[in-house]
Formats: structure tokens, sequence, C-alpha cells
């Protein structure tokens, strides 16, 4: 159980969860999100230290050297928080802290954020949301606009309940929040995620397969076997390290070729 | 010219949400596709061109400090050119979305060439950080870190500017001198385009168990909808559900 949380005005919480929304606004190559690491905890600097020489001395601490997974690094704010309201409630204690624990903390986050949310979630969501749109009937809008609803709303859910409830979380656990991260399975949650892709795939695969094969080549069957050879093809193509975009203008070259001899 | 201008604003001030301000995932093609379509009177083609660009650049991870080309601007830039060619030149979507796709990549490598100046001359911001905070208190570092995000727009009004201005005058003309095999090609490529990301994430899967339910649910869906042919939105909304429920019961072995 952690200790009872020093005390600090909602107002300050919101601002500072407001206010790492620009963590990456002036990211740059030697302090990386310093400057908006800073930016964000102002508002604590100012209702923690009443004059100017102890908040410009607090805030010039949180401008080191700072980077991590954008989302993830609201959790990182709320146990900074804590622990320099706990350093001001309890003077020369806790300063030093403060700043070994955001770089201790800053590197696994990262590593997590980025698997969690750009390797997996974001990919994943993103193909259930391209799926109705393509799987939408053509002239039908509202079927369509399920998509980038899905997309946005669900992967907001998982955005925003961390960027507001990891300030709040990390300002209340404090510390002890390392204890909790431990205990976070991010094998199962990989496998997951991945179960949920391959099966958006499949089926994203088979409704795109279904519909162009009857329409756009030469029947359903041949279509989808057109169709499934060019992806195992792809797919070779990526094993062998060439880009999504070196791809898509290799593919420009051979379907121009293809027309221009007139095999369609 | 004034549409091409507000159209260039908002295009910049979305791009910001990639990575500067919020990242809402209002940038992603899916999103902005949308958006931009909606802006030009044309939901219907902005929703399809955002979701075949979502899915081009689906497997592309902005981790660490590496910075790969801005396929947000590439992706805003060729929506807005998509539906420009189709006006203007009463060309097919697919060909249009295909040739506004081929050229506006370039501008997304050209924004992420510029990204590492603008970082270059935040660094040079960063360095004044402390002097500026001894000089004028708090508010210097309120004004240093907004001022990576002026300096970011106006990169990215620059790009949506020249791209949709000047440069969409010269893509229009080209369009329209492409012999026939060629628009034809490009029609082609944007029928076979979702092949691609199937390969890249069929790729990206680890284990061969979970690529096993991608053949799986693929034979599934293909047999339903012979069966339920015109019901293809709500298979795949019952798919999803699926989907979820079996993620959700998994464990780790």
């Amino acid at each position: 159980m952690s200790a009872p949380a020093p005390r600090i005005k909602t107002r300050t919480l919101l601002a500072i969860i407001v206010r790492s929304f620009f963590l990456q606004s002036c990211w740059n190559f030697q302090g990386m999100q310093n400057l908006g690491f800073g930016f964000s905890l102002i508002p604590l600097v100012k209702a923690l230290q009443p004059g100017r020489e102890a908040r410009e001395a607090m805030l010039k601490r949180h401008l080191e050297f700072f980077n991590t997974h954008p989302y993830c690094a609201s959790i990182i704010l709320g146990v900074v928080t804590r622990l320099e309201a706990e350093a001001a409630e309890n003077p020369g204690q806790q300063t030093l802290q403060a700043n070994q624990v955001k770089s201790g903390m800053m590197g696994p986050l990262a590593a997590l954020g980025d698997m969690v949310f750009w390797a997996m979630l974001r990919p994943a969501l993103a193909l259930a949301g391209v799926s109705f749109v393509l799987a939408a009937p053509a002239g039908q809008v509202w079927p369509a606009l399920l998509g980038p609803i899905i997309f946005l709303g669900l992967f907001s859910v998982a955005h925003l309940g961390l960027r507001v409830g990891g300030v709040l979380i990390g300002f209340h656990r404090g510390i002890d929040i390392v204890t909790d991260l431990r205990r976070f399975n991010p094998q199962l949650l990989s496998r997951r995620i991945g179960i949920f892709t391959a099966v958006m795939l499949g089926a994203l695969g088979a409704i795109y397969t279904f519909q162009s094969g009857a329409t756009e080549f030469a029947g359903r069957w041949p279509g989808t076997g057109i169709l499934l050879a060019l992806s195992g093809l792809l797919f070779l193509g990526v094993r062998k390290g060439f880009s999504a975009t070196q791809l898509f203008y290799g593919l420009i070259g051979l379907a121009v070729a293809i027309a221009y001899f007139g095999w369609i | 010219m004034e549409y091409v201008v507000w159209l260039s604003f908002l295009g910049a001030l979305l791009a910001l949400d990639q990575a500067m301000v919020g990242q809402f995932m209002i940038s992603q093609p899916l999103i902005a596709g949308a958006l931009i379509g909606a802006l030009l009177g044309d939901l219907p083609a902005g929703l399809l061109v955002g979701a075949m660009l979502q899915l081009i650049w689906i497997g592309v991870l902005p981790v660490g400090a590496y910075i790969p080309s801005d396929h947000t601007i590439s992706s805003g830039i060729a929506t807005a050119l998509t539906i420009m060619l189709m006006r203007q030149q009463g060309g097919a979507l697919g060909a249009c979305l295909i040739f506004a796709l081929a050229v506006a990549i370039p501008a997304g490598w050209l924004s992420g060439k510029l990204d590492v100046v603008v970082r270059h001359f935040n660094s040079r911001l960063a360095r004044q950080a402390e002097p500026w905070l001894n000089q004028y208190g708090l508010r210097s570092i309120d004004a240093i870190n907004l001022s990576g995000l002026i300096t970011a727009f106006i990169r990215n009004f620059v790009i949506y500017l020249l791209w949709l201005g000047p440069l969409a005058i010269l893509f229009g003309l080209v369009f329209g001198l492409l012999p026939l095999p060629v628009t034809r090609g490009l029609g082609l490529v944007f029928w076979v385009l979702p092949m691609l990301p199937l390969a890249i994430l069929f790729d990206m899967l680890e284990k061969n168990s979970i690529r096993c339910l991608v053949v799986a649910a693929f034979a599934l869906i293909w047999v339903a909808l012979g069966l339920w042919s015109g019901q293809a939105v709500w298979l795949l909304a019952a798919t999803m559900v699926a989907g979820a429920l079996l993620a959700a019961r998994s464990r780790v072995r």
C-alpha cells in the first residue's frame, strides 16, 4: 500500500495532462523531449515553488535529456509530480530521486509504448477501419464511415485513457507504479492483438478478393487466385527487404508493362 | 487558388498531429482522407483514398529517433490531388489515385528531410533554454516549446502549397497526356494495391500458428460471402467481434 499522495490541486494535474499533449512540439536532437517535459511540468513548478529563483531551479532540473514513448510519458509525469510534491513537503529529501526515476523509467516505457501502440494496436485497428471502408457497398457512405469511426474511437480509448490515466495513476501510485508495471504481461497482449490482427487480415483479404475478383478480373475464382498469387510475390518482396514504397513503384512498372503488352 | 491555400492550411495543421501535438491519429490517412474529401465535397472518394493510403503504410513504425518519410504529408496531398484530378481531367478514381500517390511520395520524402533541418533548429533553441530561463523566466520555456510548432507548421504549409499549387497544374497536364496503356496500368495497380499490406502484415505476424488463423479466417469469410454476398459489412462486424473474443480467450503458453 503506497503512502497517501501529497496534496496537489486537481487543476494543476489537469494542466499537466493538457500540456503533455505538447511533449514533442520542440523535439530536438540534443535533449529530444526535454523541452516538452519541462513545458508539461510548469503548472507543478508554479504550484510548488513560490519564488522565481526556486521555480527556475526546479524547472532546470527537468530540462535534462528525456525521451520516451509520447503516450507513456504521462506515467512518468505523474510519478515525477508526486516525487516533486513530496520533496516540496519535506525539503532536501527527494529532488535527486525524481530525476533518477525519470531516467530509469523512460527506456523501458519507450520500448513498451512503441510495441503496444505503434507495432500492434495502430496497425490492428487501422486494418479493422480500412476493412469497413473497402467492404461498404459502392455509393453507401455510412457503412464506409464506420471505418474511421472504429479506428479513431477504439484507438482514442486506449490513447486518451493512458494519457489522462497515466498522470493520475502515476501521481497516486508514485514509485510503486514500477511494481505494477512489472506485473504487466506484454507477451500476452502481443499474442492477443496478433490474433485479432490475423482474423481481420483474413477477413479483409477474403472480402477484397471476393468483391474485386468478380468485378475487375476474369471471375471470382480466377480473380481470387491471381490476387493471392500476387500477394505471395509481394510477401517474398517484403522478406527480401523491399519497402512498401519500393514495392508500390514496382507494382506500377509491372502493371503498366502488362497493360502496354495487352495482357489484360 | 483560394481553396488551395485553405487546403494547405488545413493539411499543415493536420500534419502537426503526426508527431508534434497530441498524436490523436487524425493525421492518419484514413481520417485525414475523410476530412479532406469532405472539405472538397467528395467524402466517398476521400474515404476510399484514405483507406488505400492507410493500407500502404500500415507497417511503418516511427520508433525512437528514427524519422521516416512523412506519410501524413504524402497522404494528404495524394487525397487532395486525386479529387482535383478526377474533377479536372475526368479520370477514373483508381488511375487518379495511383498517379497522385506516385507524385505525392516525393513530398513526404522532402518533408522528412526538412524535418531533420527543423529538429536541428530546435536543438539550437534547446541550447538557449537555460540562459533564456534565467533571463525571461518560465514563459521562455512556453515560447520555445511552442515555437517548434510554428516552424513545423511552416514546413508543412510550404510543401502543401507547392504540391497543390504550381506542381498540381503540372501534374494535371502530365496526367492528361498519359497514353491509355499507362492509365490502364495505374487503374490495375489500384485494384491490386490492398494485396501489398496483406503481405506486409502477414510478414509482421510472428508465429506460424497466428498465420494459420489468417488462412482460416480468409477461407471462412470467403465461403460465407458466397452465401450472403450482399452482407459484407455485417460479416465484417461479426468477424471483428469474433476476433476480439478469440483474442481475449487466448493465453501465453
